[in-house]
């Protein structure tokens, strides 16, 4: 049923549009969804981790420096 | 040859408007010409009157105009558009050396006081992500992903993976990521209203002012290329020539090169970007249903941002206490359009309580949107290049 449904969209959209639905296309686009927004989430975080601990680090010798 | 013979060939290119084998009696091709000479002056009408992206949106406009008159000299082996094209935009150069200029101008160091924000830089690139997933339904998956990275609200980005990944749809992406960066003041709005409650917009938050030392923000440009590297290689020409900029600007010994940077060579390369794009919207390659969908995929991007950003505020207020619970309008501002979403929001803000300052929040928020979103870009391209 869900197969026939497909087909007919793709008919449907092509007829349309005249550009070819591609409903099989989610297999490949849809992991990499789900990687690159993992992807980024960690990407980022671990600059702010980085980020906290250069404002630790860095924000200590300055005032010792000015004291 | 006689004088009637030589006031014709003068005005031979009137011709051109008229092919015997193009539809509507002869005159499809024609029609494509103006519409497309009407669309840059529509361009240069946005940037002059409404001061839309005028830097960009003036030498695209106009040289639209310039590529699509009929045997235009600008574009073709010799014409000066498509060297222009092939020096700058075709090796990808343009869009990373506007970054240096990009990467002066911006202040890292709200953000670097609060550097929790950044995540909703990272949930606001969701609708990059969505509309890779939605685009891949209509176009191959390079196209896809070109099309895909206009949500990142960073026409350098979008000229960048579109370039790199070889889309043929260049013109119409680039004219998407700068007309819908310049309309965020009316696309965010209706969304977030529509994704939050009256209780929830207005939260407010105190904000602390404290000082962030120097070298933290010197050194903070570098940690970034370097993680952003580590982890996806192919974003650091992107994330590398961003970050440098804001390095010459951090510095301090570089203050002369900082202003011409986020000035006079800015401007130069914006210039000599937007006449070279219109290289690509020449007629017959841009007036077909692929550029409307690729508006539609568009604003599709600029919509699924808006939306991630918000619910990922309300997804961590789920967990906050009760007197410490963020205003979800700050995570719309994770769009990379700096900086007039960062602007949207407060102004929201302020719509629903006149007190209710989240500037400083949603700035912040807005700066990590232009890291996170160069680093989807590169992320786009480790994913979608083994895929090509």
């Amino acid at each position: 049923m869900l197969t026939n449904l497909n087909i007919l969209a793709m008919q449907f959209i092509t007829l349309l549009t005249g550009i070819t639905f591609r409903g099989g296309s989610w297999k490949q686009t849809l992991p990499a969804m789900v990687i690159g927004m993992l992807g980024i989430f960690l990407v980022i975080g671990i600059i702010i981790v980085a980020t906290y601990a250069l404002n630790k680090s860095f924000s200590k010798k300055e005032k010792n420096k000015e004291e | 040859m006689n004088f009637l013979e030589t006031v014709k060939s003068l005005f031979s290119a009137f011709g051109e408007f008229y092919n015997p084998s193009a539809p509507l009696g002869g005159w499809g091709d024609g029609l494509k010409m103006l519409l497309m000479i009407c669309i840059g002056a529509l361009l240069v009408y946005l940037a002059i009157k409404k001061e839309m992206e005028p830097t960009l949106l003036l030498p695209m406009g106009f040289g639209t105009i310039l590529v699509n008159l009929p045997l235009s000299g600008a574009i073709g082996h010799e014409g000066p558009i498509t060297v222009l094209f092939d020096a700058g935009i075709a090796n990808e150069l343009f869009p990373l050396l506007l970054f240096i200029g990009i990467g002066a101008m911006i202040d890292f160091g709200p953000l670097l006081k609060n550097p929790w924000l950044m995540l909703f830089g990272a949930a606001a690139q969701f609708g990059i992500f969505f509309t890779f997933v939605m685009a891949g339904f209509f176009f191959d998956i390079k196209d896809a992903a070109s099309i895909a990275i206009i949500g990142a609200a960073d026409g350098p980005t979008s000229i960048f993976v579109a370039d790199k990944l070889g889309s043929a749809y260049l013109g119409a992406i680039m004219v998407a990521a700068y007309s819908y960066m310049a309309l965020v003041p009316i696309i965010q709005p209706p969304v977030i209203k529509a994704v939050t409650t009256k209780k929830e917009r207005l939260i407010r938050m105190p904000y602390k002012a404290g000082d962030v030392s120097k070298t933290t923000k010197i050194v903070f440009p570098v940690i970034v290329t370097i993680v952003a590297g580590l982890v996806a290689p192919a974003s650091v020409a992107l994330v590398g020539f961003l970050m440098f900029g804001n390095l010459i600007r951090e510095c301090g010994v570089l203050n002369g090169l900082s202003e011409t940077a986020q000035n006079a060579f800015a401007n130069s390369i914006t210039i000599m970007l937007g006449l070279a794009v219109a290289s690509r919207m020449y007629w017959a390659e841009f007036v077909n249903i692929e550029t409307i969908m690729i508006l539609a995929l568009g604003l599709i991007a600029f919509i699924f941002d808006t939306v991630g950003g918000v619910m990922f505020a309300k997804f961590i207020n789920i967990f906050m206490p009760k007197n410490r619970k963020i205003n979800p309008m700050i995570g719309a501002a994770g769009i990379s359009a700096f900086p007039m979403s960062g602007r949207v929001v407060n102004q929201l803000g302020l719509k629903e309580d006149p007190q209710n300052f989240l500037l400083m929040y949603s700035i912040s928020v807005n700066v990590s949107g232009q890291i996170a979103s160069v680093i989807a870009g590169g992320l786009i391209l480790a994913l979608v290049t083994p895929l090509v």
